[in-house]
């Protein structure tokens, strides 16, 4: 066999070898949907509803606020923070506040209008399944809407449908 | 022999590889093999005693390294055994295989038992099977290490990872 033949099998070797790898990721991973799946149908509820409506003392502060809560090692939570310090400016009337159970990148506490604080306790009490995430919390410290951060471009869009979203479910009590 | 030779040698890259790991960490293989950290560092030993001439016989042809592919095809037969025996009995914690954490399951298995067979044919035929001389054997060592890096992650990528 000459030595091209043999490298063009041992190739074909590899790449059969890395798609049954794949095959099986794909097939845990499907495994792990259908969990979550079966889970969220236990609960009978959104993950996020054990959060919302709760109030927290802690959170209370002058009108509502934007809380984005972040977690350490997620990739995510540093590609978020030049949008949301942009976000005071376009709603004055509202707090933004950054919690994080760990200490904060210095990139976060030098933020202008953003207030940061690091508060394991809190962030384990609010229970949320993902982050970052985006809270709206009342000035009494109810959280009014929850959902997790979806790409930091989005980031914008995002709290302008979770004020509103809160808004109307303000509005509906 | 090409064809043969690479599996082998990644098989004993495998082996330098799990040695070193479970040198380092002998914890992991104690708790994997039910063994006490004495044992796990007398196989993580093993492992780089048949791992290494291993590599060195596939690579080099030297007729009197032989042994050490045997051992090879044993070490693996008996990692199969093992494993198989586990998975029987239900077992699905840590293999051992490395310090992936990976549940034993068909993927460690079947990999076990192709090495093993592999070795086993590169065994018999040796010297033959060992890698021709010059550039090739760069590109097919190359091949080997990739291979072997494939077979690293496969069986955590088919059994999953401990929970």
């Amino acid at each position: 066999m000459s030595v091209q033949s043999a490298m063009l099998t041992l190739a074909w070797g590899c790449l059969a070898v890395l798609t049954l790898a794949m095959a099986g990721m794909l097939r845990q991973l499907r495994e792990l949907q259908a969990e979550v799946i079966a889970l969220r149908a236990d609960q009978g509820m959104q993950p996020w509803r054990a959060t919302v409506g709760r109030q927290m003392p802690q959170l209370a502060g002058a009108g509502p606020a934007v809380l984005l809560v972040l977690d350490p090692g997620c990739g995510l939570c540093d590609d978020v923070q030049e949008p949301f310090t942009r976000l005071p400016a376009e709603y004055p009337g509202v707090r933004f506040e950054v919690l994080s159970p760990s200490r904060l990148r210095p990139h976060w506490a030098d933020a202008p209008n953003i207030r940061s604080r690091v508060d394991a306790a809190l962030v384990a009490e609010l229970d949320l399944p993902w982050a970052p995430a985006l809270l709206h919390v009342d000035s009494d410290g109810t959280v009014l809407a929850a959902q997790p951060v979806v790409a930091a471009q989005q980031l914008s869009e995002q709290v302008a449908g979770l004020l509103n979203t809160a808004m109307v479910q303000q509005g509906a009590r | 022999m090409m064809l043969l030779a690479v599996p082998v040698l990644a098989a004993a890259f495998l082996l330098v590889e799990a040695g070193l790991e479970h040198l380092r960490t002998p914890k992991y293989l104690a708790r994997a093999a039910g063994t006490g950290l004495t044992t796990a560092r007398a196989i993580a030993v093993a492992e780089l005693l048949i791992g290494a001439p291993s590599a060195a016989a596939v690579i080099f042809g030297v007729a009197e390294l032989r042994w050490a592919l045997a051992a090879q095809t044993v070490i693996y037969l008996a990692f199969a055994a093992h494993l198989w025996w586990r998975h029987h009995q239900g077992d699905q914690s840590d293999c051992g295989c490395n310090r992936m954490g990976t549940q034993v399951g068909p993927g460690g298995i079947a990999r076990a038992v192709v090495l093993s067979i592999a070795t086993l044919v590169a065994t018999a035929l040796y010297p033959a099977a060992a890698l021709p001389g010059g550039g090739t054997a760069v590109l097919l060592v190359a091949c080997a290490l990739v291979l072997a890096f494939l077979l690293y992650t496969l069986p955590a990528a088919i059994d999953g990872r401990v929970a």
